[in-house]
């Protein structure tokens, strides 16, 4: 059975193209339905479905940026409503669309490439990527996160994010390892990991795990251990920090 | 020709004039026309009889008072008149052509005709005046010289004349002219403001809002959700209250408010607890005019940008207040504030300025700029008493 994820910010819509799911391709099984960019890509993380359905406007992250991490390891349709600024160029770039109000005689031509294509091996599409990498371009972003906030007992200390070597996802919580001026020091902080993920400069931080968030100049080395997994050691750290599969090609050797 | 109100005289020569008309230039057409109508209309009784009457006294006059014949009399007043009306006529179609050179021109051809003409009339005084043995060209000079006076008096005459007529048409038609170009730019701005709040209202009705709303309403329908009605009303009075809103010239801010409580109950319903809001209109203030649709475009900026892009929304606030004569009114959003330092002065916040420049002048001044107590951005419209300007 093939498996998908919906993502919108607005309820009605989301639940709107859940039911037109249930009715045209019964088959599908929607594993999660998001409320936001950060949701969707955790989700993707999680699930790994086949089929994502995303919202373009979304908070956190854009559906065109959820789909830039995605990379082609699932088949993206976009949704959106008329009047939005990127479909003339999904139209130029054949990119899968549905508007909402979702139609079902429209959803259903879309579905039905959709199908074609998942009965093919999936790859990238290095097109596909470089028109979403110009559309994110487009987007108005928030300036990266300069300092982070942490209550330690009865003091908030700040950490500047430059310090920081890595984030790992702690239940409910988020761990934070920096270099502080005392050698290397650890706080916990509220703001989930996906959410810390859409307001770090992602030239400079690097999501390797679902949990995992490393900044890239304390990474000294990407180290295979058998067919699925590999381990990143860090300079003058003791730790390895673990590659999941999705993030693997980032190590790719030159 | 088929203008009822045109005499036969007039339509027969107007049909003949056609082609003529065509050469002339466009612009000109239309005056040429009236002027052959009016030569050709009861009203031009007093021009024509004054001409048939010049040229039969200055018959009379050239036969009694010379030795001219009768016929040459005659035909020596059709000439004069007959240049005399020529010149008039093309002086009321193209005064601007009657320059101090051509007048002068015109001078001194007169001069010359009339002098050939004197020289005909006193051929009789002439005569016996060779016949005394004086040589041709004495005589000739002495009737010159007993002509000049009379001559300078014509000319002098003709001169002032054609200055006073080709001056006076000449202010008429500029005046036609800058009439017509002012009418021109009337229309053009009326049609550039209209064309502005046109734009403005498709601004307001983004498709992009319209079918997300759409969206809403259509699930909210199908499984008989509760929240379809009241959306669907709020709706229907955002698009009636603007599109009434905005064919105002001007609206007062309790109707703008009106129209922003609309937007914001739509948009709460689509997103929930994200969007909270609270309006603020300090006594005094809800009468102040404003362009139609200002608050709205903020409104919706702050939307858009402020709250939207949040995960969890924000909180948006409408403060309105008077303060020594100075209305300010403020939209406030807890948003990411400014992302860059360029701002996002989108269309709607420049549009937004130069209606408010267009209304107010210098008295008016709005402002986007990140909130100093707090995250996130405030646009600011201060609007200054006239007495400071």
């Amino acid at each position: 059975m093939p498996t998908a994820l919906i993502a919108d910010d607005e309820d009605a819509p989301r639940e709107q193209l859940r039911l037109a799911l249930q009715r045209t391709w019964p088959e599908l099984d929607v594993v999660a339905a998001s409320v936001n960019g950060v949701d969707a890509w955790d989700a993707f993380l999680e699930h790994e479905p086949e089929v994502c359905f995303l919202d373009v406007r979304m908070p956190g992250l854009t559906g065109i940026e959820v789909a830039q991490r995605i990379a082609g390891r699932a088949q993206v349709v976009f949704v959106t409503a008329y009047g939005d600024h990127a479909l003339a160029a999904f139209d130029a770039g054949a990119v899968d669309y549905v508007l909402k109000p979702v139609e079902v005689a429209r959803l259903d031509q879309a579905l039905e490439r959709i199908k074609a294509r998942l009965a093919l091996p999936v790859g990238t599409a290095t097109d596909l990527q470089q028109l979403l990498n110009q559309l994110a371009g487009q987007v108005r972003k928030p300036v990266p996160l300069e300092v982070l906030q942490a209550g330690v007992g009865k003091e908030v200390r700040l950490v500047r994010v430059d310090d920081v070597v890595y984030f790992e996802s702690d239940t409910r919580y988020t761990r934070v390892v920096y270099a502080g001026d005392e050698g290397d020091a650890e706080v916990l902080i509220r703001t989930p990991l996906k959410e810390l993920l859409a307001q770090l400069d992602p030239a400079r931080f690097w999501q390797v795990h679902r949990s995992v968030i490393v900044n890239q100049r304390h990474i000294a080395a990407a180290v295979r251990i058998d067919e699925g997994n590999m381990v990143l050691s860090l300079r003058g750290r003791a730790e390895k920090l673990p590659v999941s599969r999705h993030f693997q090609g980032l190590f790719k050797g030159q | 020709m088929d203008d009822t109100s045109l005499n036969r005289v007039q339509r027969w020569l107007l049909d003949r004039s056609a082609g003529r008309y065509a050469k002339l230039p466009p612009e000109l057409r239309p005056i040429a026309l009236e002027r052959d109508k009016f030569l050709t209309s009861a009203r031009s009784r007093g021009l024509w009889a004054g001409l048939l009457f010049g040229t039969l006294g200055t018959t009379a006059g050239l036969a009694l008072g010379s030795t001219l014949s009768v016929g040459l009399a005659f035909l020596f007043a059709v000439l004069t008149f007959a240049g005399l009306f020529r010149v008039g006529h093309s002086l009321w179609l193209r005064p601007e052509r009657f320059t101090a050179k051509r007048m002068w021109r015109i001078g001194w051809m007169s001069m010359i005709a009339s002098y050939a003409g004197a020289i005909a009339s006193f051929r009789g005084d002439l005569r016996p005046l060779l016949e005394a043995g004086a040589p041709w060209y004495e005589a000739v000079l002495r009737v010159i010289w007993r002509a000049t006076p009379l001559q300078i008096m014509v000319l002098v005459a003709v001169l002032l004349l054609l200055t006073i007529v080709s001056a006076a048409r000449r202010e008429y038609m500029q005046r036609a002219l800058e009439g017509a170009r002012a009418e021109q730019e009337r229309d053009a701005s009326a049609r550039q403001l209209t064309q502005a709040r046109l734009t403005l209202l498709q601004a307001q009705i983004q498709p992009h809002f319209l079918f997300n709303t759409l969206a809403a309403l259509q699930h909210w329908v199908d499984v008989g959700d509760a929240r379809a009605a009241p959306l669907l009303r709020s709706l229907t009075s955002f698009l009636r209250g603007s599109t009434e809103l905005m064919l105002r010239p001007e609206a007062t801010l309790a109707q703008e408010c009106e129209m922003v409580v609309h937007y914001l109950a739509i948009m709460q319903a689509r997103l929930g607890d994200r969007l909270r809001f609270a309006i603020d209109i300090a006594p005094g203030c809800a009468d102040q005019l404003l362009p139609p649709g200002l608050l709205i475009t903020l409104v919706e900026n702050a939307i858009e940008h402020g709250i939207e892009p949040q995960l969890r929304g924000g909180e948006l606030r409408v403060v309105a207040r008077q303060d020594r004569g100075v209305f300010e009114l403020r939209v406030l959003d807890d948003g990411a504030g400014l992302t860059t330092a360029d701002a996002h002065e989108g269309i709607g916040l420049a549009n937004s300025r130069e209606r408010l420049r267009h209304e107010f002048g210098a008295r008016a001044e709005l402002t986007l700029t990140a909130r100093d107590d707090g995250p996130g951005a405030q646009a600011c419209l201060r609007l200054h008493p006239l007495e400071a300007h």
